[in-house]
């Protein structure tokens, strides 16, 4: 299911206390630390300065009101210096705080998006576990397996020690089991057959039945196989999924190229199968943390739950599904996304670089570099970042790797109603990536005078740069009048004159400096504000991509369904009650879709689970959609397709439909032609503004800011879906900076953008797909005014 | 010779540092009703009462915005001006006046030898001439015909 929910805000950065950067802190860089001890002595120069200009009115003038107003100037001065001293340190206090603050949002939220988005995915895998062990094939062919077992327990000490009796015994025991192995079946069937005639009369008969039956458990087993391919051929995310009995001995799973040594290992003992056997009814699973399976070498993440008789939700538990999810393949895909690259070789993660993942007591499960974090030992960084607690963000600086590095955390807040296995996630960032002192000023498109009154810059530093320049003209009417004053002094004066001119210098090199300070605060807040959006936009995409992998998923796995190929295969009027049966209960469990049709080779809806709709759509011929002509051309079950955000028959009501179909084959084939079309219509726009809302920019304190807004746009870069119907409304065709619409897949930009003439910063992501869905080439934009 | 230079109506223009009494922010008018749309206000600075004049306003075309935060410089009366000033041909106005100027910009030495005539397309009366410095121009005020222009126009 995919519903999604707000993510939590790194904590507003500390006003005052504890966050002061003194200006030996190693964090300032060292121009700013040149620049500040410049201002310093310079301001510093000011004081012996004044104290001269006393001095020298004493000498020049005997007027006693003269002197008085000389004395009066330099006070004033060397107040305004002072002043400014301060000022400077607050600026540059205010300058790191900003910086630090900025980058604790975005690596912060980086490393809780990682978790997050882990998270996220396990939960889908937990509604999988549970509906798909509700499978008849597997309770069946548990249920005749068991039964038929104990038919032939039964039957060995009857046989006893004869020639047939140790045969049977022999074949029993044999590896690769008889349930599975076709040559191991036949023997045992030989077998039987001979005890057919040697036992005694009272069991000729039931080894006769038993003879055919373990045929029949083969036929079940080898579907039951059949099945668990169809649903992995789906579901790519799994290593293998696969089916136990109730004392532990696996008779099925999905992953071809393990068969022989998994089926017939008995896994009685392993966790994962003993929680899923104690489940209690058909809503509850298991999911087994990372631990050593008898079936995997690597470290297995197991989702179990219990098979009932008659895949009744209450039924008696007769045996076990486990699915072995590949963790460690999503890990890497997670950890090495949102890190800088190498800028020469793109596929490597750029050096002091690290994202990694650790259990609940602090041990690496997985690492972005295994040669320097290793997966299995505990990381060297402190104990608050190993195991932070629920709900905080951690940020330190240490040393990593004989490098100065900023380290993020963030501990698993689950998601929904999965509670998470208490995992955390981490990013090491070097710490001069984060102090780097903004360079570009010219790239920016917009003046320095027009950023510093936006938006973008805090009014705090408004307020700075205000009063700086205030500062600077009350210090240069001083210097101005003083040099006024000693003009008409005449010849007494020339010793003075020296002396404001210095004020002057002093006043506009200190105040020029300090603006230019703050400009460069006012490009470094708009550059990472500009990266933060483009972060938005990134996990605006990345979401989407994962939900419509799992439609994709769900879609390939709903075409095999027996119910949809018997009603198409035999198109009686109770096949179809009975396929829209099957799609209603579907749809019971999946509420992302609005709707699931089932249309016949002709393009005649003969299904759908909303039963109200159902007279309505089965006039309509749905022959020439998209939707059905491309599922109609595939050739294999593991194909899909999807007709794009657009106006659709089936919901002559809604503005827009996504959906995704899928061919249907008689027998549930994997490959040929099919003989209908699955649709499932996804609930697109409930599902996209969710992921949007959640993707819009906060200020510091964590509020939203006024006139933001989010939204995805298709390959022609028209608006499909928005959080500000107003201003960016569904159908839109956007012109955007030239940078934004060359976007290649997984690339992002951000940069200036001015629509309907009120200018904004923006910052879009084209999708990259996940795993081997392509996407459908949308982009997603996230914009703030400034 | 000392001359401060200021920006009023798009322009650099100067006045010689020795006619200056003092320069400050801006501080409260009183408007005078019908008054000459030259004349910005009266105002009280230091107990005694001076005519604020808008510089901006005496020319005939002025170019861009007026500051924000503009700045007055307070002039000396005739009587007040330093016998080196006398000397050197300084000239003020018997009443205390205030020029409002958009900023202040420095204070510079000048040879009395560069200036150069008012140009012809300049046609206000009180620019007495012109100076290179820097990259542009400075024209000079003279105060005077300015002041007396105001007060006591030709009919």
């Amino acid at each position: 299911m995919s519903i999604v929910t707000q993510s939590p805000v790194a904590a507003p950065a500390h006003r005052n206390g504890d966050a002061r950067f003194s200006i030996f802190s190693p964090v300032i860089t060292v121009e700013h630390r040149e620049f500040y001890e410049k201002i310093v002595s310079e301001l510093n120069g000011v004081f012996p300065i004044c104290t001269q200009g006393k001095c020298t009115a004493v000498e020049v003038s005997e007027d006693a009101t003269e002197q008085e107003q000389i004395t009066d100037l330099m006070k004033r001065v060397e107040s305004f210096s002072g002043e400014l001293l301060e000022v400077t340190k607050q600026l540059f206090d205010q300058f790191y705080q900003a910086k630090e603050h900025f980058c604790r949002m975005i690596h912060g939220t980086t490393a809780y998006v990682k978790i997050n988005l882990m998270d996220r995915n396990l939960l889908e895998r937990t509604c999988d576990v549970r509906w798909w062990a509700l499978e008849t094939a597997f309770s069946d062919c548990i249920d005749l397996t068991q039964k038929v077992h104990e038919r032939l327990k039964r039957l060995v000490p009857i046989a006893g020690d004869s020639a047939g009796g140790k045969t049977l015994r022999k074949c029993l025991e044999k590896v690769p089991r008889w349930e599975i192995d076709a040559e191991t079946n036949s023997q045992l069937q030989t077998c039987l057959t001979g005890l057919a005639k040697q036992l005694p009369e009272s069991h000729r008969a039931e080894a006769t039945t038993l003879a055919s039956d373990i045929v029949l458990v083969l036929k079940k087993a080898s579907f039951a196989c059949d099945r668990l391919e169809d649903i992995n051929n789906s579901y790519t995310l799994y290593r293998d999924i696969v089916i136990a009995t109730k004392d532990g001995t696996i008779i099925a799973n999905s992953n071809q190229q393990t068969r022989s040594q998994v089926l017939g290992l008995n896994i009685a003992d392993e966790n994962w199968f003993q929680k899923a056997l104690a489940t209690k009814d058909g809503t509850q699973y298991h999911a087994q943390d990372l631990t050593q399976s008898r079936l995997e070498t690597d470290q297995s993440l197991v989702y179990s739950a219990a098979i009932r008789e008659n895949s009744d939700n209450y039924g008696k538990v007769i045996g076990a599904m486990g699915v072995f999810f590949d963790f460690q393949g999503e890990a890497q895909m997670i950890l090495d996304d949102h890190m800088a690259r190498d800028t020469v070789n793109q596929n490597h993660v750029d050096d002091g670089w690290f994202s990694f993942l650790t259990n609940s007591v602090g041990t690496v499960i997985a690492s972005s570099d295994a040669g320097i974090i290793e997966p299995g030992k505990m990381p060297h960084v402190s104990r608050k970042h190993r195991t932070p607690a629920a709900g905080e963000l951690p940020m330190s600086y240490a040393v990593f790797e004989g490098r100065e590095s900023a380290i993020f955390s963030a501990r698993t807040d689950g998601y929904l109603d999965y509670p998470g296995l208490g995992w955390s996630s981490h990013l090491i960032v070097p710490k001069d990536q984060i102090f780097r002192t903004a360079t570009v000023t010219t790239q920016l498109g917009i003046s320095i005078d027009d950023l510093m009154q936006s938006r973008l810059v805090p009014e705090i530093n408004k307020q700075t740069f205000a009063k700086v320049q205030d500062d600077k003209e009350s210090i240069q009417l001083i210097s101005l009048n003083g040099i006024v004053f000693a003009s008409k002094l005449g010849k007494r004066g020339v010793a003075l004159g020296p002396i404001f001119d210095q004020i002057k210098q002093t006043g506009e090199f200190t105040t020029s400096k300090m603006e230019d300070l703050l400009k460069e605060m006012a490009i470094g807040e708009l550059q990472l504000n500009l990266q933060a959006l483009e972060n938005f936009s990134k996990q605006a995409i990345d979401l989407l991509d994962r939900n419509l992998f799992e439609r994709a998923a769900d879609i390939r796995w709903w075409s095999t369904d027996q119910f949809f190929w018997t009603a198409l295969r035999e198109p009686t009027a109770e096949n179809f009650q009975k396929a829209a049966h099957r799609m209603e209960v579907i749809n019971g469990s999946y509420t992302m879709y609005r709707n699931l049709v089932l249309a016949n080779r002709n393009g005649e809806i003969v299904a759908s689970a909303k039963s109200e709709d159902r007279n309505k759509l089965r006039s309509i011929s749905v022959y020439d959609d998209p939707w059905f002509l491309s599922a109609m051309r595939t050739t294999k079950s593991s194909e899909f397709a999807v007709q794009d955000v657009q106006k659709s028959k089936l919901e002559p009501r809604k503005e827009r439909s996504l959906i995704y179909s899928g061919g249907v084959r008689a027998g549930g084939e994997r490959q040929g032609d099919p003989i209908g079309v699955v649709g499932i219509l996804f609930d697109w726009d409930t599902e996209a503004k969710k992921i949007l809302s959640t993707c819009l920019p906060k200020n510091r304190d964590g509020e939203s800011i006024a006139g933001c807004a989010a939204f995805y746009t298709n390959s022609d870069y028209e608006i499909i879906d928005t959080t500000d119907e107003e201003h960016f409304p569904v159908g839109n065709k956007l012109a955007l900076p030239a940078a934004h619409g060359a976007l290649k897949a997984g690339q992002s930009a951000s940069g200036l953008f001015v629509h309907q003439d009120k200018r904004y910063i923006l910052g879009s992501s084209r999708t990259k797909g996940y795993r081997e869905y392509a996407g459908l080439s949308w982009t997603a934009h996230v914009v703030r005014p400034i | 010779m000392q001359i401060v230079t200021f920006a009023s109506a798009g322009g650099v223009h100067g006045i010689p540092v020795l006619a200056v009494e003092e320069f400050f922010r801006p501080i409260p008018l009183t408007r005078v009703p019908l008054a000459d749309k030259r004349i910005a206000g009266l105002l009280n600075q230091r107990g005694k009462s001076a005519t604020v004049l808008n510089l901006r306003q005496c020319f005939h075309r002025p170019t861009g915005e007026p500051a924000l935060h503009p700045k007055m410089i307070l002039l000396e009366t005739e009587d007040h001006l330093t016998p080196e000033a006398r000397s050197m041909g300084v000239r003020s106005f018997a009443d205390p006046v205030v020029l409002l100027v958009d900023r202040i910009l420095d204070i510079v030495n000048i040879d009395r030898k560069d200036w150069q005539p008012r140009p012809a397309h300049i046609t206000e009366q009180f620019v007495s001439g012109v100076v290179r410095h820097g990259d542009g121009y400075i024209c000079l005020l003279e105060l005077p015909t300015l002041i007396d222009d105001i007060f006591s126009p030709k009919a």
